[in-house]
């Protein structure tokens, strides 16, 4: 049993590393409008299948190809913002939920017009095999391709953190976050922080979807699951807190392949696992393990 | 000069006229007060101003450029700033910060945003620090601005109008609340405020502090205004006496 101990941590490091990577844009965006989008993991499957499109299709080189595919995603999220989620702005959060999780069915459905409905990879037959690395006698097998997927989430992640603390755009996010009116009276144009937001969320999505697009097969229904792992994530960590997503996304991460590791319980159940952690964390900690003191928030 | 005007304005919501075809006009450096009852459209007028509201009907002009239908940062940036009745600072900002998100020089291109620069960040939150020093809350910075007490939250609401470099300040009841201590010291701010040459038109409800800083009062009732004058030929104008006593019953 002990013996797969080292590759069930490395690939529980991977899914938490993808997970954070979406969770933190939904959650970026929560913390400023207000709402769960439900489309939000379908950037990661709108990147995934540009990737895949300018790679085997166009046969453009991997940088190229990595690069436009996360800034077509962006733009789409910002343009997706101005022209549809900026109109509900002022609504009650139920409303952009609901338009979300159509926007996501519609984005589905152009992807399977374009690429088909079926299963497809990055691999295509008579491709190399990706080079691999073994350590532990050959009980952690590691490949490229997964050191690329860690350290770029690493640096991003990283790079965010500081993005958020000492930029002024940053700052003037938390500003924006707390109060739109007051915001704008400061001279802070809330329109162009939220599109920023959604930019940037998106990007981060996108490179999530390639990430994964390398270890698993595409399909256009990705998304959604994407998106369950990185909405209980972001629940569980606290929303609207980016250091949240990611410790949420850790717990996810390694719960769920420890769990299908050491128990009889089947790799199929993955969602339901993820489910049954969020009902009984939600029992503990209603407010997630980084969010406010419910309390706290009643007394304010 | 004068720095900002408001031309036949008006403002709906229902059936209710909350500003009805209101003008009137602020000189440049000058104290002005906004008065009238409870419900006269004091902030409404702040709001349209500000261009929190759009007016239905009117002009908004501020340094004679006509403003209406432009968006609220926009006027920020043209040098008009404001304060809250219910005090509305970032909560979940410092102090400090509340004043760094308050300066202008934004980063004009996208790219400088994701370039945090330390001296840059040093220099801007020196700067923030010696707003923080006029008002005197210096010693409370790095605390949570929701965490200030309330007369705290009020002068950082002011400090940070002021560093968004603004000259026209809109108060909105700057003296609700306070003790005399802390009065005394926002009338010194207002004061060297106006030293300084800027523009301030204050809504107010404590008549003798308005009364001794103020150069023009301007009364609204009713959505409109009613008198425009000095605090004297206010303070004895029986229109004004009566819409706030009532009518006194004829004899």
């Amino acid at each position: 049993m002990l013996e797969i101990l080292p590759q069930v941590i490395w690939y529980s490091l991977i899914a938490s590393a993808i997970y954070t990577l979406i969770a933190v844009g939904l959650t970026l965006v929560f913390g400023i409008l207000e709402f769960i989008n439900f489309a939000h993991g379908e950037m990661a499957m709108v990147g995934a299948y540009l990737l895949l499109a300018f790679l085997v299709n166009f046969k453009f080189p991997f940088w190229l190809a990595f690069i436009l595919s996360f800034v077509a995603v962006a733009i789409l999220g910002i343009v997706l913002e101005k022209l549809i989620f900026k109109k509900v702005r002022k609504s009650h959060p139920f409303k952009p939920l609901v338009i979300s999780i159509g926007v996501s069915a519609l984005l589905q459905a152009v992807v399977i017009l374009i690429f088909g409905g079926g299963v497809t990879s990055y691999l295509q037959t008579g491709d190399q095999p990706a080079q691999t690395f073994e350590f532990f006698n050959g009980n952690l097998v590691i490949t490229d391709h997964q050191i690329l997927l860690i350290a770029v989430a690493f640096v991003l992640l990283i790079a965010l953190a500081l993005f958020l603390k000492f930029s002024k755009t940053g700052k003037s996010l938390r500003a924006v976050a707390d109060n739109k009116e007051v915001a704008a009276i400061m001279g802070i144009n809330v329109d162009r922080t939220i599109s920023i937001i959604f930019g940037l969320g998106s990007a981060l999505a996108a490179i999530g979807g390639m990430l994964i697009g390398g270890e698993q097969n595409l399909t256009p229904t990705m998304g959604l699951a994407l998106n369950v792992h990185a909405f209980a994530a972001l629940i569980l960590g606290g929303v609207g807190n980016v250091y949240g997503a990611l410790l949420g996304a850790l717990i996810i991460g390694f719960s769920e392949n420890f769990i299908i590791a050491f128990t009889p319980i089947p790799p199929s159940f993955r969602e339901a696992i993820v489910f049954a952690i969020l009902i009984l964390m939600l029992i503990v900690k209603p407010n997630g393990l980084l969010g406010a003191n419910a309390e706290a928030e009643v007394r304010k | 000069m004068n720095v900002l005007q408001v031309q036949n304005l008006h403002k709906s919501f229902g059936g209710i006229h909350a500003i009805d075809h209101c003008s009137f006009s602020v000189e440049e450096n000058s104290i002005t007060g906004l008065i009238g009852p409870n419900g006269a459209g004091k902030t409404t007028m702040f709001d349209l101003i500000n261009g929190l509201l759009t007016p239905d009907e009117g002009h908004v002009l501020i340094k004679n450029q006509n403003v209406t239908g432009w968006p609220t940062y926009k006027r920020a940036r043209l040098g008009l700033s404001r304060t809250f009745q219910a005090i509305r600072v970032f909560p979940e900002l410092t102090a400090l910060e509340n004043i760094v998100v308050a300066f202008k020089g934004h980063p004009s291109k996208l790219y400088q945003a994701f370039v945090p620069l330390k001296k840059k960040n040093r220099d801007l939150e020196k700067r923030a620090m010696e707003y923080m020093e006029t008002v005197g809350i210096a010693d409370k910075a790095h605390l949570r601005a929701g965490d200030l007490s309330y007369g705290q939250q009020k002068l950082l609401e002011i400090a940070r109008c002021m560093a968004t470099d603004a000259d026209i300040f809109l108060l909105d009841e700057p003296a609700a609340g306070v003790n005399p201590t802390l009065l005394n010291t926002i009338k010194q701010l207002i004061l060297k405020l106006h030293q300084q040459g800027k523009t301030l038109l204050i809504v107010e409800h404590n008549m003798p502090f308005l009364m001794s800083i103020a150069h023009k009062i301007i009364v609204m009732n009713f959505g409109k205004e009613l008198a425009i004058g000095s605090p004297e030929e206010i303070q004895n104008n029986p229109r004004v006496l009566e819409a706030y006593l009532g009518k006194k019953r004829e004899e």
